[in-house]
């Protein structure tokens, strides 16, 4: 090919007659019916349910602008068939694209012990910060604190790390320096905000709670830290 | 992820509006009803990660994105399947059977096109996406991107060429 022959209005043009032809040769999509599996509607229940959840975390977490969200993108059948896998101690990958860091968990089948006790709780907060909103269900806790007298923010929450959880950190990966720090024992993932009006993150995995603890905030590093090791059971 | 209660209302309308159909398309590729419905929860997965690229449920736009969706999606699910490793395997696959538009130039040569190419394209030249929102889509790099749409343009000047020889 000697160089790139067509214009992008020609390819436009083109492109949209061919779209016109695909959907020409489709039925409509009301004259397709199917009764799809009890398994599929679960999935797809699942997945709206979950949503819904991370929809009620959304509005508490853009309270303090934050680009670093974690939300929990469900529990799949990622790994329903790899054995070896399943088998393993509880552990987890964590996944790092381009925009977003995907943290998978696998290998502790915790059944109904999965679901999450809302008593853990920061002891110790910046001076001016007080609860103002929380959000809980059978996998997660997520509690917002808030500066009334700056208007900054901190989100503190925390999911149920049971096999085939995956939660995702949105965020480019020119967004942030990342860290390894430790928290009580346990390694943890610092993510420093490169811009001013981004949030840093601090996420950290609690093998024996089987908890995952997500802090985010515009404090500093070592006030994030000290409040990630005041988390304790027991409000 | 959905951010509004207005995009949870976009996605339950997509779901609602387009399952059957990206069923039927899922089907056509994988004649297998377990893998459709898996390639179709995949792509509902896609499409959720995305829901921001949709402004309007009802759109043609719209409906051909999800149709390229599952399409590909479909495609992946037989790639993960398949024991014999292919290396152009993306150039080998024509996913849906397209009836050519009849400009008798760009567009039919784009409509014969692999299920890759011809999916990028529409992406890029019909639903306008740059190339950074296609590695999103894609789930690609985007200097990955970018050399899949040098790629594809070179395959569609290829069959031009070669259909203008068939000509003389």
């Amino acid at each position: 090919m000697n160089g790139i022959v067509y214009s992008d209005e020609v390819l436009r043009k083109a492109a949209g007659l061919v779209r016109k032809s695909i959907l020409i040769s489709m039925p409509k999509p009301s004259a397709c019916k199917y009764d799809f599996s009890k398994e599929f509607q679960k999935k797809m229940n699942y997945l709206m349910k979950k949503e819904r959840r991370c929809l009620k975390t959304r509005k508490i977490a853009t309270r303090v602008l934050a680009f670093f969200l974690v939300v929990l993108i469900g529990t799949s059948t990622w790994l329903a068939t790899d054995t070896e896998a399943r088998t393993a101690v509880f552990n987890w990958v964590r996944e790092v694209f381009e925009n977003s860091i995907i943290y998978r968990f696998f290998g502790n089948d915790i059944g109904d012990s999965g679901v999450v006790s809302p008593d853990y709780t920061p002891y110790w907060l910046p001076d001016g910060y007080n609860e103002a909103d929380v959000y809980i269900d059978k996998t997660m806790c997520s509690t917002y604190y808030q500066n009334d007298a700056t208007g900054s923010g901190i989100v503190f929450e925390y999911y149920a790390a049971e096999d085939g959880t995956q939660l995702e950190l949105l965020a480019g990966n020119e967004d942030y320096i990342y860290e390894k720090i430790e928290i009580d024992g346990y390694l943890a993932d610092y993510y420093e905000a490169i811009k001013n009006s981004n949030t840093n993150n601090l996420i950290w995995v609690d093998k024996q709670l089987n908890l995952v603890f997500c802090i985010y905030s515009d404090l500093e590093k070592s006030d994030i830290i000290r409040i990630a090791e005041s988390v304790s059971y027991g409000k | 992820m959905i951010d509004s209660e207005e995009d949870k209302t976009k996605f339950e309308q997509i779901y609602l509006k387009y399952r059957g159909l990206m069923f039927y398309v899922a089907m056509k590729i994988l004649h297998n009803e377990h893998n459709a419905e898996d390639a179709v929860h995949q792509a509902f997965l896609s499409i959720l990660e995305n829901l921001d690229k949709i402004s309007n449920v009802e759109c043609p736009k719209t409906q051909s994105y999800i149709v390229i969706i599952v399409e590909r999606k479909a495609i992946d699910i037989i790639r993960t399947n398949t024991k014999i490793v292919n290396i152009n395997f993306d150039e080998t696959i024509g996913g849906i059977e397209i009836p050519l538009p009849g400009d008798n130039g760009v567009a039919d040569a784009m409509a014969k096109l692999p299920a890759r190419y011809r999916e990028v394209l529409l992406l890029r030249y019909d639903n306008g996406y740059t190339a950074k929102e296609l590695a999103k889509i894609l789930d690609m790099k985007k200097d990955s991107v970018q050399k899949l749409l040098w790629r594809s343009k070179n395959a569609l000047q290829k069959i031009i060429e070669m259909e203008d020889n068939d000509l003389l």
